[in-house]
């Protein structure tokens, strides 16, 4: 025991002998679970979160003889769209043109055309979406006020010379209700999840960011003990440290078991961190999440020792060490849900451990599960230790 | 120039011989953008495919069964996988089990509140409500169902309301008596009901988006992750210089007739060619999955070249200023992986908030992102020249500061 204990503390100070093992320890992955909450919507928030609402202005070249057009112009700040009205059609930028028929062909009951044009950039789809709403909801509204004009028409109920201002006060009248509605939809969690009013239901981005970038950030530190072994093996010093009085398997333990400590502080550090920095709401059982935690860490510094076997170099171990770690991160559902990804892929990714440890988390974020709710996850991920561990062991004994 | 060229084949040579370096700077990359093509079904305009959503009807009129048609539509046939249940307790089992999003729960009154008449307002105050009974796994799929049911009742609702304003109005004006309105009220409902929604649409939207193209997952990733994987190389080129002068080869270098300012463009130089090799191998290699990078080569190589210039010069940068290899090191990968966290590496850029963005922008990375989500979609060279000159303007911060620490090493 004295032994193991000196060897893991001989790890510890190894990895943090200069102030920069902390940059990577630790304020990274604090930096990318800002960003990428930040990326996601719903940073610093425990409370449910206003997502930063996109608006954008556009250049209206409005023709139309009749009144129906500014009809349409007035409601596009409903969908967040801010008209700037223009004498002719801009060179360039976004636009919106409405015909000079525009209220002539929709008293006839005839189909009109508007014209658009959204430049290429980054937010074209986010604008022609807010651009279609604006101009669905005014479909929805005219068919009703088209049909009522028609039959009042065949019915001779009204003259024609009132027939447009029929139409606008119908229109009118039918948008402004459209902010009443009598049938609403309400939304309630399945599995009896009760977050109570102060959270957001589901992960928010902040949750989905903290537990992604945990997952992705101790892969790195768990599975650079084949980083750790390869070295060793390469300057002769395990070698040395096995002609030593310390049994192998003493040796093994030590420096696998510093990797899991570090890894397990690393962990605490950065569920700690989400908690107080950015309010990540880890949910009322820090059993299960110590449990989870515990799980994730044994499996992949057990993948680590089966890397060591695998690599040759210290260049080749590290390359593999951050590639491997990116890459599991991904598709195991760190960096995106995987609820957007195809059923064929979401039965791929099982093989990962990462994908389990996002699942247990996930659980525990967004449903407030307890120790029973992740322990499928947590047999799943100790089974993968005892995998690669069996699997490590055997070819670490074929190598030497 | 002889020399100048033999310094810098011999840092392409060294680079492209290492495995561990290829692994790095080509296949991991490559994987990533493989692995989240993959995830998004190799496109990204509509990742999310075939949610499974439970309908349970309990109305006693005719209209929800309008919501059940909206999921049944061709509109959202691939993006929902709708289907029909009578059992709630059943249904509510199999949301619990994660085995569908969501559970819309269509409520008995839904047709008398939806066309009461009498009071709007109190009607408004106290909404009937549908029910989505949703499953925390399916966060998206949840929002993408709440999306369906508000748009079927938005319009459900304005066409109820229009037909309600229309008879007001009349009845206001005096047009006709009571019953005969009442009459016109119910034929126009009729209409509503039994006319197919599609044929409704009065107004239709063209928009002219000559060359432009929707964002795709497959095309950003592509792009971003070999930017980061870039930055990873050209830090590890500024590390090498730090290398030869700790290994003694760089003072032998400096006693051979070659100027000083020769080897050090001759090494800067390596690791350049070497960084747009690596981006031009992954541009054509992505390429062959579908990535699109922009409509022109000469834009893609253009910025390719202006990218890895400012990079260069921020490894050499960092190789001046470092007293050792290993905090060189450290350095170069925090600022990559920050710059990269910051910059919009792992998701799109767009979703950041607008103060980060600007600060990203002291990073190459930023701007290789900024440069290639533009060309993406469909903006030309001429459109992304003010980007261009940004890059090289911070390229030449770079240097300038990094000749500034080179003078005082090698005057030392």
């Amino acid at each position: 025991m004295h032994k193991l204990i000196a060897l893991i503390r001989n790890e510890f100070a190894r990895e943090f002998d200069s102030p920069t093992s902390w940059v990577f320890f630790l304020l990274l992955p604090l930096v990318f679970t800002a960003a990428v909450g930040a990326g996601l919507g719903g940073l610093g928030g425990g409370a449910p979160a206003e997502p930063e609402v996109f608006s954008s202005s556009i250049a209206v070249l409005n023709e139309d003889a009749g009144d129906l057009g500014q009809l349409l112009v007035d409601a596009l700040p409903a969908h967040d769209l801010y008209p700037q009205m223009a004498a002719e059609w801009p060179e360039q930028g976004m636009a919106l043109r409405v015909p000079p028929d525009f209220t002539q062909r929709l008293l006839a009951g005839e189909p009109v055309t508007l014209s658009a044009r959204i430049p290429p950039t980054t937010s074209s789809t986010a604008i022609e979406q807010m651009l279609r709403a604006a101009v669905g909801k005014l479909n929805s509204a005219l068919a009703a006020a088209q049909a009522a004009l028609a039959q009042a028409r065949e019915a001779g109920l009204i003259a024609p010379e009132r027939e447009a201002a029929f139409l606008r006060q119908v229109l009118a009248d039918t948008l402004a209700a459209a902010a009443s509605p009598p049938v609403a939809t309400e939304l309630r969690w399945s599995g009896g999840v009760d977050l109570g009013e102060a959270t957001l239901a589901g992960a928010t981005g902040a949750q989905q960011a903290s537990a992604g970038q945990l997952v992705t950030w101790v892969q790195i530190t768990l599975l650079g003990a084949a980083e750790v072994l390869v070295a060793e093996r390469l300057m002769g010093t395990w070698k040395r440290l096995l002609i030593t009085p310390t049994r192998r398997n003493t040796l093994l333990a030590g420096k696998l078991f510093a990797r899991l400590f570090l890894g397990l502080v690393q962990m605490t550090l950065l569920i700690g961190g989400g908690m107080l920095l950015f309010r990540v709401n880890w949910g009322d059982n820090l059993p299960a999440v110590a449990l989870v935690s515990l799980a994730f860490a044994t499996a992949t510094v057990s993948l680590g020792m089966l890397l060591a076997t695998v690599v040759r170099t210290r260049s080749q171990a590290n390359s593999v060490v951050i590639g491997l770690s990116m890459g599991m991160a991904a598709m195991g559902g760190a960096w995106f849900p995987l609820e957007i990804t195809p059923a064929l892929y979401r039965q791929a990714v099982q093989v990962l451990p990462s994908t389990w440890a996002m699942r247990a988390y996930t659980n525990l974020l967004a449903r407030n599960a307890d120790v029973q709710g992740v322990l499928l996850e947590v047999g799943v991920l100790f089974g993968f230790a005892v995998l690669f561990t069996a699997i490590g062991a055997l070819r670490l004994g074929r190598t030497e | 120039m002889n020399k100048l060229w033999t310094l810098a084949r011999k840092e392409v040579l060294l680079a492209f011989r290492d495995r561990g370096a290829l692994i790095s700077m080509l296949l991991t990359p490559f994987l990533l953008t493989l692995a989240i093509g993959a995830a998004f079904g190799g496109g990204g305009d509509q990742p999310l495919r075939n949610v499974p959503v439970l309908l349970l009807n309990r109305d006693q009129g005719a209209l929800a069964a309008y919501v059940v048609e909206a999921f049944e539509s061709e509109q959202v046939q691939g993006l929902v996988l709708a289907e029909r249940v009578n059992d709630e307790a059943q249904a509510r089992q199999r949301m619990d089990r994660d085995e569908v999003a969501a559970l819309v729960i269509l409520p008995a009154d839904f047709s008398a509140r939806l066309l009461a008449a009498a009071d709007p307002q109190a009607a408004a105050d106290d909404p009937t409500l549908v029910e989505v009974y949703a499953s925390p796994s399916w966060r998206i799929g949840t929002a993408v169902t709440q999306a369906i049911v508000a748009q079927v009742l938005e319009g459900m609702h304005m066409g109820v309301r229009g037909i309600q304003a229309a008879i007001g109005q009349l009845a206001q004006e005096a047009a006709a008596p009571p019953a005969q309105l009442a009459a016109l009220g119910a034929a126009l409902g009729q209409t509503m009901l039994e006319a197919p929604p599609p044929t409704r649409a009065a107004i239709t939207l063209e928009i002219d988006s000559a060359g432009y193209r929707p964002f795709r997952w497959l095309d950003y990733t592509a792009a971003s992750m070999a930017v980061l994987f870039m930055m990873f190389t050209a830090m590890a080129g500024g590390r090498s210089l730090l290398h030869e002068r700790e290994g003694g080869t760089l003072p032998r270098l400096l006693i051979t007739p070659n100027p000083a300012p020769v080897i050090l463009l001759g090494k800067m130089a390596g690791v350049a060619a070497t960084g747009v090799l690596q981006m031009v191998i992954l541009w054509r290699a992505t390429g062959l999955l579908g990535a699109y990078w922009g409509a022109t080569w000469q834009a893609v190589l253009v910025t390719i070249l202006a990218l890895v210039f400012c990079a260069t010069g921020l490894g050499a940068l960092i190789a001046a200023w470092a007293r050792t290899t290993a905090q060189a090191g450290a350095l170069g990968t925090g600022i990559t992986l920050a710059g990269a966290a910051l910059s919009g590496s792992f998701f799109p850029r767009m979703n950041l908030p607008g103060w980060v963005q600007t600060l990203s922008l002291l990073t190459p990375n930023a701007w290789g992102i900024e440069i290639f989500s533009r060309l993406q979609t469909g903006q030309c060279l001429v459109d992304v020249a003010p980007y261009l000159a940004g890059t090289l303007a911070l390229a030449l911060v770079y240097y300038v500061v990094a000749t500034l620490g080179f003078r005082r090493q090698f005057s030392a």
